[in-house]
C-alpha cells in the first residue's frame, strides 16, 4: 500500500469515527503552522515551542533550544439574513430579509516562544511563550433607526461587535519522569484580558411603566434603542498540564488539562439611547425639559460609566495520539472537552455614571433605566472537538501538512444564537499546509478553512426576561478563513 | 510524478485558502435615499356644515395634508390637469389631526413613495372633535351640535382640497377613505352616504355595528354597564341619573357616548336661533349667532319621556346643548333612544350597492379596545353577506404589547398605504 493511499484511508477512517461530534466558543483557531495545518491533532506531537499551548510535555522532547513565532492572519466571513422582528412580524430596525456580512477584515495573531534546555533536575526544558488561548473578532452593522422612530439619528459604525482577547504569558517547565517513555510539563500563565463589546439593545420604552397607553410609546415607540460599548481590560491567572507516553516506537499518547481562571475586566462604558423623534406633537406638549420631551424630541442621550464583567474561561481536557504509519508519514488523532458551561455570558455592571443631564438623571424612574446594568446571559454547552492530522515528509527540505477537525458548538440551541459569538453548529475545518527545513530553520505555511452548518433561528428569545431579545433570529451562514506563517530556529 | 503533484495541489490549495478570504462584501446598512415631502396643515371654515358645533364658534376645523415631493405627477386627468390620488384618513375618537403623523405617517409615506412602493398621493386628517368638547362624534350626523359631517367629509372636505392644493384629484377613482376606531366607522358611513365618492376604503376595528350579532358579542351594549359603573353617580332613581351624570367625564367610553348621543339622539333637533346685527373693534359689520338651547316646539326626534334626558353638558356655555344618553340609570339601552342610535348603524344605512365596485381593507384584532372586534367581525358578516369581499387582516401584539388602545396604527398605516395605492394604480392604469 501507497504512502498516499495509507494517508488517504487514514483520515477516512479517522473522518467516519468522528461524525457524530462537532466545535467551538471564542476559542482561539490555533497556534503554529505545523499544528493549525495537521487540523490542531498536535497534542502527541507538540515537538516546537507551540507545545505550550498544545501539551507543555512536549518542551521535554526538544533536544535543541528553540525560537519561534508566527503570525496568523484570519479572517471571518459570516452572513447573517435576519429575520429579527418583534412577534415575528413587527420591524425593529434591524436590516431584516437583506443579506448582511460582518466588516470584512484580515485580523491578526501573533504569538511567539523561547524554549531552553537547563541541567536542572537531570535535564529540563523551560519555556516562555505569548500566544492567545481565547481570540474572537467580528464586527457587524445590522441596524438603522426605522424612519418613523428617529430619521436623524445614526448608530456608530461598530454597532455590533465583539474584540476579545486573553493572552497567555507563560513559563513553561517540562522534563522526563521515566526516559524515552513518560514526560511530563506543566505551564503557568498570566492571562490578559482584552475586551472590546459593543452591541445594540432595545429597552422597554420606561414611560410605559408609568402609563401602560401613553400614545407616545405606541409603536414604534415601544422599545428604546440603546447603543453600549464597554472598552476594558483584566488579569488572571491560569495553568496548563501535559502528559506525553511513548508506548512504542510508532505510537505516542498524549493528555492535557487546560484551567484558565476566571478574570474580571474593568473598564470604560459608552451608553448611548437613542430617543424616539415624533415629529409632531401638540401645540407646546410636552413642555421642554420634562420627562416626555426627553421620550419623543429625537435626542442621544449619551451617559459613561465604569464596568466590571467577570470572564468566566472554560477548562479543556484534551487527549492525543501520534502514529509512526511509515518513516515519511506521521499520523495523528485529538479529542477536546471543553466546559463551554462555565461560560454565562458577559453581564455588566455598572458603576460611576457620569454623563446623564436633565431628567434623565433627576427623574428616579429614568435615571434607574438609563444606567441600568446590561446581561447578555448565554446558556452553552459542553463540547467535544475532534482533530486528526498528517505530516508526511516529501523530502529532507519539505514536511507537507494535512489536518481535519470536527468542532461542536458550544450556542447550540437557537435561543443562544448571536452575531458576537458565531458559533451555529458542528463546523468543520479543513487545513493544509507546508514546512520548509533550512538547516536550524523551520519555516512553514498553513491555511485552514472553516465552514460552518447553515443555521435559522426563527424566534427572538429574552431568556433572561429583561425585553431585550438575547439571541438574533435569522438565517447564518458562516466560514473562517485562516493563513498562518511561522518561523522556527533550533540553536 | 506523484509527489510533484501532491506538492504542486498543496501549494495551490494554500494559494486558495490565502486569497479566497480577501473580497469585500457590501452590507445593506447603508440608508436608501429618501425623498421627503411636506406637510401642510390648514384651518378652514366650513359654516355649513359646522355652523352650531359645540365649541366651534367659528365653525373652523384643521385639515393636515401630506404633500409628497411629486414633481413629476404621472398621471393626467380628463381635463389634462396633471394630478395625484388623494387619501383621507379619519382618526379614532379624541384624536387630532396630527394623530396619524404621531403614528410615522409622513415618514411611511416618504420611504414608500421613494422606494415605488406606493404611488405619490396626497393624504389629508382632520380632528375627530376640532373643539376637543367630547372627543368626537362618530363623524356622523347632521344635527347641529355634532356638526354635519356627512356633508363635510363625503363632500366639501375632498373637494376643498383638489381645489386648495395643486395636485389632488377630482376623480373618485382616485380617493381613498380610511380611520381607526370612531375613523373607521366614519370612513364607512362616508363612503355609504355618498356612493361612488371613494374607490377604496381601510379601517381598523371600531364601532362598525351598534348592537353587534349572535356569536359577535353585543356592540356597544355591552359598554354602557360600565359607563355607569365608572361613573359611579348616586343612580337610583331617573332624575338623580339624569342630574348627576357627568357630562364632562374624562373616561373614554363616557366621551365616546356623550359624542354619540349629540349626533345621534340630541334632546331637540330643531334648533332656535337668532342673528343679531353687531359692528366689530373695526368698525366691521358682522352678525352674531344667539343659540336657545331650550327646547321650542316640536323636537325634531318625537322623544316622548325624559329618561335619559342630560340637563347640562360640561359647563353653562351658550352653545350648550342637551342630549340623551342611549341607555338608562341601570345601564341597559333605552329603546326610544337606542332605536334612534340603531338608525345610524352602518348596516342600517346601507340599502345595498352603495359600496359597489369599492374596495375594501379591515384590519382586527381580538385584543380591540371596547369590544370592537366583535362589532368589526359582525360588520364583516354583513358585507359579505351583501357579496362584497373585504380584504380582511387579523393580527396581534406580541410580548407584554397587545394590540389594545391602537398601539399599532404605525404597522396598519403600511398596509392601508400600499392597499390604497395599488387601487389608484390599477385605476390609473384603467383596470
Amino acid at each position: 500500500m501507497g504512502i498516499v493511499r495509507v494517508s488517504a484511508v487514514s483520515l477516512a477512517l479517522v473522518l467516519l469515527l468522528s461524525l457524530p461530534v462537532a466545535a467551538s466558543g471564542f476559542e482561539a483557531l490555533g497556534v503554529g503552522a505545523k499544528a493549525t495545518a495537521m487540523g490542531g491533532a498536535f497534542r502527541a506531537v507538540a515537538d516546537d515551542w507551540t507545545a505550550a499551548y498544545y501539551n507543555p510535555a512536549g518542551y521535554a522532547d526538544m533536544l535543541d533550544n528553540q525560537l519561534g513565532g508566527n503570525l496568523a492572519l484570519f479572517s471571518y466571513r459570516n452572513e447573517i439574513t435576519p429575520k429579527y422582528k418583534w412577534g415575528g412580524q413587527y420591524e425593529t430596525g434591524i436590516i431584516n430579509g437583506l443579506p448582511g456580512y460582518n466588516v470584512d477584515e484580515i485580523l491578526n495573531n501573533p504569538s511567539a516562544g523561547l524554549a531552553l534546555r537547563f541541567p536542572v533536575f537531570g535535564e529540563s526544558v523551560v519555556g516562555l511563550s505569548a500566544y492567545q488561548p481565547f481570540d474572537y473578532n467580528v464586527r457587524w452593522n445590522l441596524y438603522r433607526n426605522l424612519r418613523t422612530y428617529n430619521d436623524s439619528l445614526i448608530l456608530p459604525a461598530n454597532q455590533y461587535q465583539n474584540n476579545f482577547d486573553v493572552v497567555a504569558f507563560q513559563l513553561t517547565a517540562a522534563r522526563e519522569y521515566i526516559e524515552e517513555k513518560l514526560s511530563l510539563g506543566v505551564g503557568l500563565q498570566l492571562l490578559r484580558a482584552d475586551l472590546l463589546y459593543t452591541g445594540v439593545l432595545f429597552r422597554d420604552n420606561p414611560y410605559l411603566a408609568r402609563d401602560p397607553e401613553w400614545p407616545y410609546a405606541d409603536r414604534p415607540y415601544e422599545k428604546i434603542t440603546q447603543w453600549m460599548s464597554n472598552d476594558g481590560m483584566g488579569w488572571g491567572f491560569g495553568f496548563n498540564l501535559g502528559a506525553k507516553l511513548k508506548q512504542s516506537e510508532r505510537l505516542t499518547l498524549a493528555a492535557t488539562v487546560a484551567v484558565p481562571l476566571d478574570i474580571t475586566v474593568k473598564g470604560e462604558s459608552a451608553l448611548e439611547f437613542y430617543m424616539p423623534k415624533i415629529e409632531i406633537r401638540e401645540a407646546g406638549f410636552p413642555p421642554s425639559g420634562t420627562v416626555e420631551d426627553m421620550l419623543t424630541a429625537g435626542g442621544k442621550i449619551v451617559d459613561s460609566a465604569d464596568y466590571e464583567a467577570i470572564l468566566s474561561l472554560p477548562p479543556s481536557f484534551g487527549i492525543g495520539l501520534a502514529y509512526r504509519a511509515h518513516e515519511q508519514l506521521l499520523l495523528t488523532v485529538d479529542a477536546e472537552y471543553t466546559l463551554w458551561s462555565r461560560f454565562d455570558g458577559l453581564s455588566f455592571e455598572y458603576t460611576n455614571h457620569r454623563g446623564l443631564r436633565g431628567p434623565a438623571d433627576t427623574a428616579a424612574d429614568m435615571r434607574e433605566f438609563f444606567t441600568a446594568d446590561i446581561a447578555n446571559a448565554v446558556d452553552w454547552s459542553n463540547t467535544v472537538q475532534l482533530m486528526a492530522g498528517l505530516a508526511f515528509d516529501y523530502s529532507d527540505y519539505v514536511t507537507l501538512l494535512s489536518g481535519f477537525s470536527m468542532d461542536q458548538s458550544a450556542a447550540r440551541k437557537d435561543e443562544q444564537f448571536h452575531p458576537l459569538f458565531f458559533d451555529l453548529g458542528t463546523s468543520l475545518s479543513f487545513s493544509g499546509g507546508l514546512l520548509v527545513h533550512f538547516e536550524r530553520w523551520d519555516l512553514g505555511v498553513s491555511t485552514g478553512y472553516t465552514h460552518y452548518p447553515d443555521a435559522t433561528v426563527e424566534d427572538l428569545e429574552d431568556n433572561d426576561g429583561d425585553g431585550n431579545p438575547d439571541n438574533f433570529a435569522g438565517a447564518y451562514k458562516g466560514a473562517t478563513y485562516q493563513t498562518v506563517f511561522s518561523f522556527n530556529y533550533r540553536f | 510524478m506523484a509527489k510533484k503533484t501532491a506538492l504542486i495541489l498543496s501549494l495551490a490549495a494554500l494559494s486558495l485558502g490565502f486569497f479566497g478570504s480577501c473580497s469585500e462584501r457590501i452590507s445593506p446598512y447603508d440608508p436608501d435615499a429618501v425623498i421627503t415631502g411636506g406637510i401642510s396643515p390648514k384651518n378652514h371654515v366650513f359654516t355649513q356644515e359646522l355652523l352650531m358645533q359645540l365649541r366651534n364658534k367659528f365653525q373652523l376645523i384643521k385639515i393636515v395634508v401630506y404633500m409628497p415631493r411629486a414633481s413629476f405627477p404621472i398621471h393626467y386627468g380628463g381635463d389634462g390637469r396633471r394630478e395625484l390620488p388623494l387619501l383621507i384618513l379619519l382618526p379614532p375618537h379624541g384624536e387630532g389631526a396630527d394623530y396619524f403623523f404621531a403614528h410615522g405617517l409622513k415618514e411611511l409615506a416618504d420611504e414608500m413613495i421613494s422606494t415605488g412602493e406606493i404611488e405619490p398621493m396626497y393624504i389629508a386628517t382632520i380632528p375627530a372633535d376640532p373643539a376637543q368638547t367630547f372627543g368626537g362624534y362618530f363623524y356622523a350626523g347632521t344635527s347641529y351640535p355634532a356638526g354635519s359631517y356627512d356633508s363635510l367629509i363625503g363632500k366639501r372636505l375632498p373637494d376643498y382640497i383638489s381645489n386648495t392644493w395643486e395636485y389632488p384629484s377630482e376623480d373618485p377613482g382616485l380617493r381613498g377613505i380610511g380611520g381607526v376606531g370612531t375613523g373607521a366607522y366614519g370612513a364607512f358611513r362616508a363612503a355609504l352616504v355618498h356612493p361612488g365618492a371613494f374607490s377604496s376604503i381601510t379601517v381598523s376595528d371600531g364601532p362598525l355595528d351598534f348592537d353587534g350579532a349572535p356569536g359577535h358579542g353585543n356592540g356597544l351594549i355591552d359598554l354602557m354597564a360600565h359607563v355607569v359603573q365608572y361613573e359611579q353617580t348616586d343612580l337610583t332613581t331617573d332624575s338623580l341619573f339624569r342630574a348627576r351624570f357627568d357630562s364632562s367625564s374624562n373616561y373614554p367610553v363616557s366621551r365616546m357616548f356623550l359624542g354619540g348621543a349629540m349626533a345621534f339622539s340630541p334632546h331637540d333637533t330643531r334648533l332656535d336661533y337668532t342673528l343679531e346685527p353687531h359692528t366689530d373693534v373695526n368698525g366691521h359689520a358682522e352678525l352674531l349667532i344667539h343659540i336657545d338651547t331650550l327646547t321650542r316646539g316640536t323636537p325634531g326626534y318625537a322623544i316622548q319621556d325624559t329618561n335619559t334626558f342630560i340637563k347640562h353638558i360640561v359647563t353653562e356655555d351658550v352653545r350648550n346643548f342637551d342630549f340623551h344618553l342611549p341607555f338608562d340609570r341601570t345601564g341597559q339601552p333605552y329603546q326610544p333612544i337606542w332605536d334612534l342610535w340603531l338608525d345610524d348603524n352602518l348596516e342600517n344605512i346601507m340599502s345595498g350597492g352603495e359600496l359597489d365596485g369599492v374596495d375594501m381593507w379591515i384590519a382586527t384584532t381580538p385584543e380591540a379596545d371596547y369590544g370592537f372586534y366583535g362589532q368589526t367581525q359582525s360588520w364583516i358578516t354583513t358585507l359579505e353577506s351583501q357579496g362584497y369581499t373585504p380584504t380582511v387582516e387579523e393580527y396581534t401584539g406580541y410580548g407584554d404589547q397587545p394590540a389594545s388602545s391602537e398601539r399599532y396604527v404605525y404597522e396598519l398605516l403600511r398596509a392601508m398605504l400600499k392597499f390604497h395605492s395599488e387601487n389608484f394604480r390599477a385605476h390609473m392604469d384603467g383596470n
